[in-house]
Parts: C-alpha cells; sequence; structure tokens
C-alpha cells in the first residue's frame, strides 16, 4: 500500500506518515518506508509525506506520483488535480466535514473528531485510525503500536483515542458520500475564492516589487550560471491560508500600522488620482493569513476570517 | 623584458599584467611573498587594484566571490591550510561560475605540521569545479596567469581557475624569466564583460539555490562548460603565441613519447628532473619518455591515453598519496587507460612529500623500475604504489 | 523627511518569500530594504532569508541579492563593495547590505564580521536575532538567552533550557570603534526605521542588531509577532541602544546612548510565559533572568548616557 499525505507544515503529515510506517512494520510484520519532502517553504505552507508499505524490503526511496491513498489533512488544499494521484480502485481520504459525490472520495470530520479529544483540531491521527478501517493492510492494533512508537508519552492516549474514534467513524461505512454542496465546490475546483484581491490597484504604483511572471527559461539559459532575474515569481503563497484578513474600511483610520508591520508586504497602498492614500488593499496571492495586520490594528477594523467559510459563501 | 625572478614574483608579474579590480589575499607560506609583491606593485601605482586586507582565507575566497558578482577581474592566492580552510568557498565559486583566478602555492598538509612542497593540497580538491593547471617552471607561472583568465572568462567556460606553482622549487627558486610588456598583455587579454553580475536596471538574484527538480541541469552545464575549456585552452594559447612569441603545448605535453617504451606521467615542477633524465636514458638507448600533465581538471583522459598507448610500461610521479589508495593523478591516469581500453602495466611513484628532495637517483631508479616492469610485470602485482626513499634501496621498488 | 509608514516607498523587495507567516526577520528585512530603496545589493548567507528568499525559479528580492557561504557575509559584502569601487563607484543611493540571522552574526560569521569592521568596508551589516538557528529547527546559537529550550538545549528535569547568557554582540561590534551601530526590535518599528535610514547616511561600516521574533521558535502564535518583540523591551531583557564610533561622535572610543531607559521595566513572567520555549522554567530560573538584567542595566546605565524616553 502506498499513502500520499497532503498536508501544511505543521499539521502533523509527517507524524501520520511515520505511524503508519511504524504499524506496518513494527506491528504488521511488513516493510515500510515513511518520508516527508522537503523544501524551501516554511509552517503553513503546502507540504507532502509518503508512506510505503510492502511484504518485501523497499528499494525505491523516490517520492510517489500515485497511490492507493491520497489523504488531505487540510481541505484547502484538495483541487483538482486528485485524479492523477489515484491509482486505479485508490481512494482519497478528505478531512472535510461534509460527504463527498465521488465514491471514490471519503470525507472524515477529522477537525471535529480530533477537537472533541484535544480541545483543538489536529487531524493526523483521525486520518491514521481512518486508514486502518479502509484498509485491511493494517489494522487498529498495528495503529496503536504505530502511534506509541513514534508519538511522546505525553500525547499517545489522546491520540490512540482520536485513532479509536476515526476508525468507529469510517469502519461503519455508513457515513453518507453524497453532498451536491461538495460536489460543485469539486467541480468548481475547491479554492478559495479570492473575495477582495485589490493588488492590481495597489500595483499601478510598484514597478520594482517581484510579481508572478509566465516566462520560463531553458536549462541552457539558466543553468550556465547562477544569475537569474530578480523579483521573478512563479507561485503564490495564497495556499498557506487557512485564515484571511477582512477590513471594514467604513471603520479604516487609513493609520497604515498594518501596513507597516506586515511581514509579507501583502498590504498595499492604494492611492487616488493626487496620490494621497485612499485605502489599503490586500494582495491576498501572497497574504499567508498570519494575523500581524488584525492585531496590530488600533481601530480593530480588520478580522481574520475562516477560509473555508469564506469559500463556501 | 628578460629579468631573474622567483616562482612567486613571476606570478605577481603576470596578475599585474593581468590587471585584476580586486585582489584579496591572507599571507601562508610559501605564497606570502606573491601577496607582498601585489601590495607593493599598488602602493607604488603599478597596479591599479582594490586590495582587501582580509583576515582569513574564508574570506580571502569570498570577498573575491562579492567582487567577482559585480563584475570585477579578481585574483587571490593560497596554499595547503589555507586553501582547505576556504574549501567551502571553492564550490561557491565555481557553482556561481565566477572566473577567478587563483594561485595554489602547493604544500603539504598538517599533521605533521609542514611548510614545505607537496601536491596534497589542490590534489585533494579537484572534485570542487575548478579548473587545475600545473607549471613547470617561473615562466610558465607567469604566463599562466595571463592565460589563466583568458581560459576563466570565456564565456564558453566561466569558471575559476586554480594556477598551481610548487611551493619552494617554484615559488623561492630564482630563474631567468620573460616578462611581457604590458601592450601585449592587454592586446591578450581584453577587459572582463559579463551578464553574470549585478544589474542596476534588472536587478538580479545570484548564487541562489535550487531544488532537487532544478540541481541536475547545474551541475550538467559545469561539467560541460569544465568540457568546454579542452578545446578553449589551446585556442587561448594559440593567441598568445601570436602576442607573446611564446608556445605551450595544450592540456598535456608529450616529450620523446612517440616510440617510448617506458613512460613517466609528471606533475608540475618534477617534469623538469624527468626531462632530464629522460635525455640521459635515450643517450644510453633506452626508449624513455615524459607525459606531462598540465592541465588535471579538465582532465584530459583522451590525450594521455592516446599518449600512453604505445608504451610497455607506465609510471606515474607524484607528490601526494591519497591514504589507503594510491596518488591521485595515478587514479587519474588508470581511469583514462581503462576508459581507453589501453592494457599495460604501471607503477605509482609516490615522492617529494612535505618538501623531501626529489633526486636525480630516484627517477633513474624509478625508470629501472619500468623497465623490469616491461618485461616481468608479476613482480609489482602486490601494490602499484612505490614510496621513493622508503621502498626500496634506490627509492624505487625492492 | 524621515522614512515611516506614509512617506515610505510603495515598493516591496522582499516580496513572495516563504518565511513562515508572523516571521519577524521578514518583516526586519522588508522594512530595512524599503529604507535602503532599490539600489541596494544585499548578501546574505545560508539561513532562513535565503532558504526562503530565492529557491530557483521563486526570486523573491526586487534588489540586486545573493547568497553568501555561511560565514562569509562580511566577506562578500566587503568584495561587493570593492567591486563596485574598482569599477567606477557605486550608484547614488546604493547601499551594500547584509542580512543575517543571529548564529550567522555571533557564532560562525563573527570572525568575517570582526574583519569587515577593521577595514571599515563601506557595507551595512543587519543580524536579525531570532534567538536560535530557526532554519536548520530551532537549535541554541550564542544569542539565545537564557533559559530558552531548543532542540539542543531541552527543557527536562535535569535542565531547564539554555545554560548560557546571549552573547553581549553589541558591545562585542562597539569595541571595535565602528562608525555607528544600534540595536533595534521589529516591536518599535519608527525607532528601527530611524536607525537604519541614519545607518544609510553614514560612511564606513555600520551595523544594526535587530530582534526579530520566530513563532515557530519561540512558540506563540503568528498574529502576536509584534507584541512579543514589543514586549521583550518593555521588560528590559531587550533594550534599544545607539553607538556612534570616534569618527562620528568626536568622543575618544565612541559614545552609547541609550534609546529607551525606562525608571521600571514590565513584569517579565507574562512575556516567558507567552513563550512555549520558556515553559520549562521555574521561579528559580525566572530570579536568575530578572538578575541578568539587572546587571545589564545596571552597566549600560552607568557607562553609556541614557537619553531619549527616559522615564517611560
Amino acid at each position: 500500500m502506498e499513502v500520499i499525505w497532503h498536508a501544511r507544515g505543521g499539521q502533523g503529515a509527517f507524524t501520520a506518515a511515520r505511524a503508519l510506517g511504524a504499524a506496518a512494520a513494527l506491528s504488521g510484520g511488513l516493510h515500510a518506508l515513511a518520508f516527508p519532502t522537503f523544501g524551501p517553504e516554511r509552517r503553513g505552507a503546502p507540504m507532502r509525506a509518503y508512506t510505503k508499505i510492502a511484504a518485501s524490503p523497499i528499494g525505491d526511496r523516490s517520492a510517489l506520483r500515485q497511490a492507493d491513498v491520497v489523504a488531505y489533512l487540510d481541505e484547502t488544499l484538495f483541487d483538482d488535480g486528485w485524479e492523477a494521484e489515484l491509482k486505479p480502485g485508490g481512494i482519497v481520504l478528505l478531512n472535510a466535514p461534509h460527504p463527498a459525490a465521488d465514491p471514490r472520495i471519503v470525507c472524515v470530520d477529522a477537525d471535529a473528531i480530533s477537537a472533541e479529544v484535544l480541545g483543538r483540531p489536529i487531524p493526523n491521527t483521525v486520518l491514521l485510525g481512518a486508514i486502518a478501517a479502509l484498509s485491511d493492510v493494517v489494522t487498529l492494533e498495528d495503529v496503536h503500536e504505530g502511534i506509541k512508537a513514534t508519538m511522546s508519552v505525553r500525547l499517545q492516549e489522546a491520540n490512540l483515542r482520536i485513532a479509536d474514534a476515526a476508525f468507529k467513524a469510517v469502519g461503519g461505512g455508513g457515513s453518507a458520500r453524497a453532498s451536491q454542496e461538495l460536489d460543485a465546490r469539486v467541480a468548481a475546483g475547491a479554492r478559495p475564492v479570492t473575495v477582495h484581491d485589490a493588488s492590481e490597484a495597489a500595483r499601478q504604483n510598484v514597478t520594482r516589487t517581484p510579481y508572478l511572471r509566465e516566462t520560463f527559461a531553458l536549462p541552457e539559459d539558466f543553468a550556465r550560471s547562477t544569475c537569474f532575474t530578480g523579483g521573478h515569481l512563479v507561485s503564490e503563497n495564497a495556499g498557506w491560508r487557512s485564515v484571511r484578513p477582512v477590513l471594514d474600511e467604513t471603520v479604516c483610520t487609513l493609520c497604515l500600522q498594518c501596513y507597516l508591520l506586515c511581514p509579507d508586504g501583502t498590504i498595499f497602498k492604494v492611492r487616488d488620482e493626487e496620490g494621497n492614500v485612499e485605502r489599503v488593499a490586500v494582495d491576498f496571492a501572497f497574504c499567508k493569513g498570519c494575523g500581524v495586520c488584525a492585531k496590530a490594528c488600533p481601530a480593530g477594523c480588520i478580522r481574520m476570517v475562516p477560509e473555508r467559510k469564506e469559500a463556501r459563501a | 623584458m628578460k629579468r631573474f625572478l622567483s616562482g612567486n614574483e613571476a606570478l605577481a608579474e603576470g596578475v599585474r599584467l593581468a590587471r585584476p579590480q580586486v585582489i584579496s589575499a591572507y599571507p601562508i607560506t610559501p605564497q606570502t611573498t606573491v601577496v607582498e609583491r601585489l601590495a607593493e606593485m599598488v602602493e607604488e601605482g603599478s597596479l591599479e587594484a582594490e586590495y582587501l586586507h582580509v583576515e582569513s582565507e574564508h574570506t580571502a575566497l569570498a570577498a573575491a566571490i562579492g567582487a567577482a558578482a559585480t563584475g570585477a577581474r579578481t585574483f587571490t592566492a593560497t596554499s595547503s591550510q589555507g586553501l582547505l580552510y576556504m574549501a567551502e568557498c571553492l564550490t561557491y565559486a565555481s557553482g556561481g561560475r565566477f572566473p577567478i583566478v587563483m594561485a595554489n602555492a602547493n604544500r603539504a598538509l598538517a599533521l605533521p605540521w609542514n611548510i614545505y612542497g607537496d601536491q596534497r593540497d589542490s590534489l585533494s580538491l579537484l572534485d570542487h569545479g575548478w579548473i587545475q593547471v600545473y607549471a613547470q617552471d617561473n615562466q610558465e607561472a607567469l604566463d599562466l596567469a595571463l592565460m589563466a583568465y583568458a581560459v576563466a572568462e570565456d564565456e564558453r567556460v566561466a569558471l575559476p581557475v586554480m594556477v598551481c606553482v610548487d611551493g619552494f622549487a617554484l615559488t623561492h627558486t630564482y630563474e631567468s624569466v620573460d616578462a611581457p610588456e604590458q601592450d601585449a598583455a592587454d592586446a591578450f587579454l581584453p577587459p572582463y564583460r559579463t551578464d553574470n553580475r549585478f544589474n542596476f536596471e534588472e536587478p538580479v538574484s545570484i548564487g541562489y539555490s535550487a531544488g532537487p527538480e532544478h540541481n541536475r541541469f547545474y551541475a550538467y552545464h559545469h561539467h560541460q562548460d569544465m568540457r568546454a575549456a579542452e578545446a578553449v585552452v589551446p585556442e587561448v594559447e594559440a593567441r598568445f603565441a601570436a602576442c607573446m612569441g611564446r608556445r605551450y603545448p595544450g592540456m598535456v605535453e608529450k616529450y620523446r613519447t612517440e616510440d617510448a617504451e617506458v613512460v613517466m606521467v609528471a606533475l608540475g615542477s618534477a617534469a623538469g628532473l624527468v626531462r632530464t633524465v629522460v635525455d640521459a636514458l635515450r643517450e644510453r638507448g633506452v626508449a624513455a619518455g615524459m607525459l606531462r600533465i598540465r592541465y588535471l581538471r579538465p582532465f584530459p583522459a583522451a590525450r594521455i591515453a592516446s599518449a600512453l598507448a604505445g608504451a610497455r610500461a607506465v609510471g606515474v610521479l607524484e607528490k601526494d598519496i591519497s591514504f589507503g589508495a594510491t596518488g591521485t593523478v595515478y587514479a587519474n591516469v588508470m581511469q583514462a587507460l581503462a576508459s581507453a581500453g589501453v592494457a599495460v602495466p604501471t607503477l605509482d611513484f609516490v615522492g617529494g612529500l612535505g618538501g623531501d628532495d626529489l633526486s636525480r637517483a630516484q627517477v633513474e631508479g624509478a625508470f629501472d623500475d619500468l623497465l623490469r616492469l616491461a618485461e616481468e610485470p608479476v613482480a609489482f602485482a602486490a601494490d602499484p604504489v612505490v614510496f621513493l626513499g622508503i621502498s626500496g634501496a634506490e627509492g624505487g621498488a625492492a | 523627511m524621515s522614512v515611516n509608514a506614509r512617506t515610505m516607498t510603495d515598493e516591496e523587495f522582499f516580496y513572495g518569500h516563504k518565511a513562515c507567516p508572523g516571521c519577524g526577520g521578514a518583516l526586519a528585512v522588508r522594512q530595512a530594504l524599503k529604507v535602503l530603496g532599490p539600489y541596494a545589493v544585499a548578501a546574505l548567507p545560508a539561513g532562513c532569508m535565503s532558504a526562503t528568499g530565492f529557491n530557483f525559479p521563486q526570486m523573491a528580492f526586487g534588489v540586486n541579492a545573493m547568497i553568501t557561504p555561511f560565514a562569509a557575509t562580511a566577506a562578500v559584502l566587503s568584495g561587493i563593495e570593492a567591486g563596485l569601487r574598482a569599477q567606477g563607484g557605486k550608484p547614488d543611493g546604493c547601499t551594500v547590505v547584509g542580512f543575517a540571522g543571529d548564529g550567522g552574526t555571533a557564532d560562525i560569521g563573527l570572525q568575517a564580521l570582526s574583519g569587515a569592521i577593521d577595514r571599515n568596508d563601506d557595507i551595512l551589516y543587519v543580524c536579525y536575532d531570532n534567538e536560535a538557528y530557526m532554519n536548520t529547527g530551532i537549535q541554541k546559537s550564542g544569542l539565545t538567552p537564557f533559559g530558552a529550550a531548543t532542540t539542543t538545549t531541552p527543557a527536562g528535569a535535569h535542565e531547564h533550557g539554555c545554560l548560557t547568557q546571549k552573547k553581549a554582540l553589541f558591545d562585542i561590534v562597539c569595541a571595535h570603534g565602528i562608525p555607528y551601530a544600534a540595536t533595534a526590535s521589529i516591536g518599535h518599528m519608527p525607532d528601527f526605521l530611524r536607525k537604519m535610514e541614519r545607518a544609510r547616511g553614514i560612511p564606513g561600516t555600520r551595523f544594526i542588531h535587530v530582534l526579530a521574533p520566530c513563532p515557530v521558535g519561540w512558540g506563540f502564535p503568528a498574529q502576536d509577532l509584534v507584541d512579543v518583540a514589543r514586549k521583550a523591551v518593555d521588560t528590559g531583557l531587550w533594550y534599544l541602544a545607539e553607538y556612534e564610533g570616534p569618527a562620528v561622535s568626536g568622543v575618544p572610543g565612541g559614545a552609547f546612548k541609550l534609546n529607551r531607559a525606562p525608571k521600571s521595566f514590565a513584569l517579565v513572567e507574562p512575556y516567558l510565559a507567552c513563550q512555549r520555549r520558556f515553559a520549562g522554567l521555574d521561579a528559580a530560573d525566572v530570579a536568575a533572568i530578572e538578575a541578568a538584567r539587572d546587571e545589564r542595566w545596571e552597566l549600560m546605565r552607568s557607562r553609556w548616557i541614557a537619553n531619549g524616553e527616559g522615564g517611560a
């Protein structure tokens, strides 16, 4: 069995990948590898981890392109590319409160299940328990051993309970898989809808600020030195965000504290024709949702709103 | 103009003629007189360069990298432990494709502490992506300082060059040298121009990181462009000959190898002694020859194999040892022979370590071993490494 | 005109980077570059800002920028400056600036920094201090404070975290007689901007040590970034100071100035309690932290001239 774990840095995907590998190798008598992708991105950034389980020793340490189980610890990471990663007969395990239309997608409300035990949503062990329920490669007892082998004693007891709860929630197979709502969202790409992206307006004033570009060089053009166009961006940071700042312009005093203190510089001054700052705008392509602006605002006019709710609205 | 110069002075003269714009240097024996001489040149005004008095070799090369990133022509020099201390920066310089020229006064590595010449320092860093060339005498040291910039800055190459000169045997030995005029040097070496530099109109990022999906392209082109230097070196030497009237033989120098039955491969200043012994042997009717490797990176494997293909026995004379294996030059030569399918018995003569004098008797003894090897290959089957001055009475094999 | 939120350039020169949400280092680099403007040339050693700032083909710097070997920030800065000068000088408004973390400055990069100050090369060195090796996952550096748990100074029953005091980096730098040096905090942004602006206008070597909290490594919610940085100053565990060397101040040995010298400090406990890295401390540890702070302030108050917001 091969598993691809999708999550954000800090959500515990690699811990889950390791625990599953340990379950198979230490308790299940199988061979297993568990490894994360290592990138420059930091906490909150989309990342992957992999678990490979087999009856014989595994020599291939390369990343998985397709898997039997593709687990999403964070629903906002689920997008159009999901089918390409699925082996024939494989399933998607999605941390989402509502069932999905496609029978290959199993939704489990991992945030709720884990929050009930821990008091805050930490979805990794829930999906681990769900895998035990859905696959015949590892049992719940194996998963218990895997948790004991990979988590500190302090965390074990709660996580064993979470795994049991998840096993029960999924094991019945009774969770309805039909939901017009999610179906529609999957069809729509399931990415958070950008509701207040005014970066275009803000960018009227800037020429040196790094920006997203489509131009791309061939290896013989870029790889004969390490000198490359500055400010050349190819990927957004929007996918890191689980909450977004929403600004009430009727209360904003234009004090610019949010602008001053944004670690990412994603709040721009928008100027009128005379050059006066008339409002601020967030570049949601690069806002990571850290919330520093909301905390910095002396007027209290910035609220951090969950992306999911925003997307559903 | 004829002058009587030490190897270091000759090198400094060559560097002056190349008009480097930034020199960063830190003293270490036996390199010190190079940077002293350059400091005097800057003081007296015969060399217009920014001279950085850095606090370590690590900074010497790092500062040269920073200066190269502005598009400046740069020079630094080091030796031995200093080279090892800056080793981390070597791959920044080569991976960044900065055509820095650095002189390395070849010296032994500690411990035991030793300031004298051998080639363990630069040979231990063959894999750091620099072009490595070894001078045979002071004239070549001077000329290489100039030619190294021409090779390094050629846009097909764009790599740093390490000019290796044997500590004391060259650096502190005086001999007659023909110093070119500045006009001729300028005609040979135009100012450095590159796009691999900061740009105030359209800013660039230099020396960034590149992940697994892109990394191989940088390594591939580094390798290809290092290979390209094999074609650029003869072109540069032809232009040098046209400007200065002195010819150089390219990646390797073949000396009486055409009909040679026994050939000794040599590196650096030891070639002078080997050449003398070859001549003496020829007078006695012995078909001896020498192959001098000038450029060890890029490695001219095919040229080496073809030069050695007709021999009945081949020796490598080198001032280094890779402990537990063989000398590094020997290992490289064996790879060239194996790749070309040349089957010839070989021996690795390791000598001149830590400044130990390489004697004529030792080299003659080594040739005796080769002659015996040609007749009786099995006699040397146990270990190809012969430690001169230890393994036998004459310094040859027992 | 002084640089503030209203007057500063609308351009961003550090944008689209992959630093963690709420990164103090990213904020420091962002604002420093906004003060220096489009002709700055930046050099960064291995560390969070280089690892997250330019990974091909995502290039987050809008100014010329380059990576340096870990130990070589100041060395590369010296080379850049010499290279530009050798080719006919820098463009107007060009500052050669380095951004290195606490480990890259106070530990492995200290020798090169000392050499550059000794040569008085015309460079500006900014140390963004997040008090541990964060890029490699929170290991103790010479600027990790006493009591802070890191992965190499774990807090347990026997030891409660880092056993050593924060290295007196500012004092070490000033002892060189550097033309200008300052400490700052991203929690006091106007002060930091003013010091960057002051540093920009002084020739020779300049150094700014800016405290830049790390939500992940210190263990606090990302949105609390500025509060935590501010509290560090309010409690007296960090201080805002400036030094002008003999050449700038005309004073033999140079002149120190405390920009904030409050009569009393905010309580230390709430500052420690809001960070997971201090969770292992007991009352004796807290007392030791306060004692070390008081000793430091006694030295600063007695030897340096208190100025600015004295009674705040």
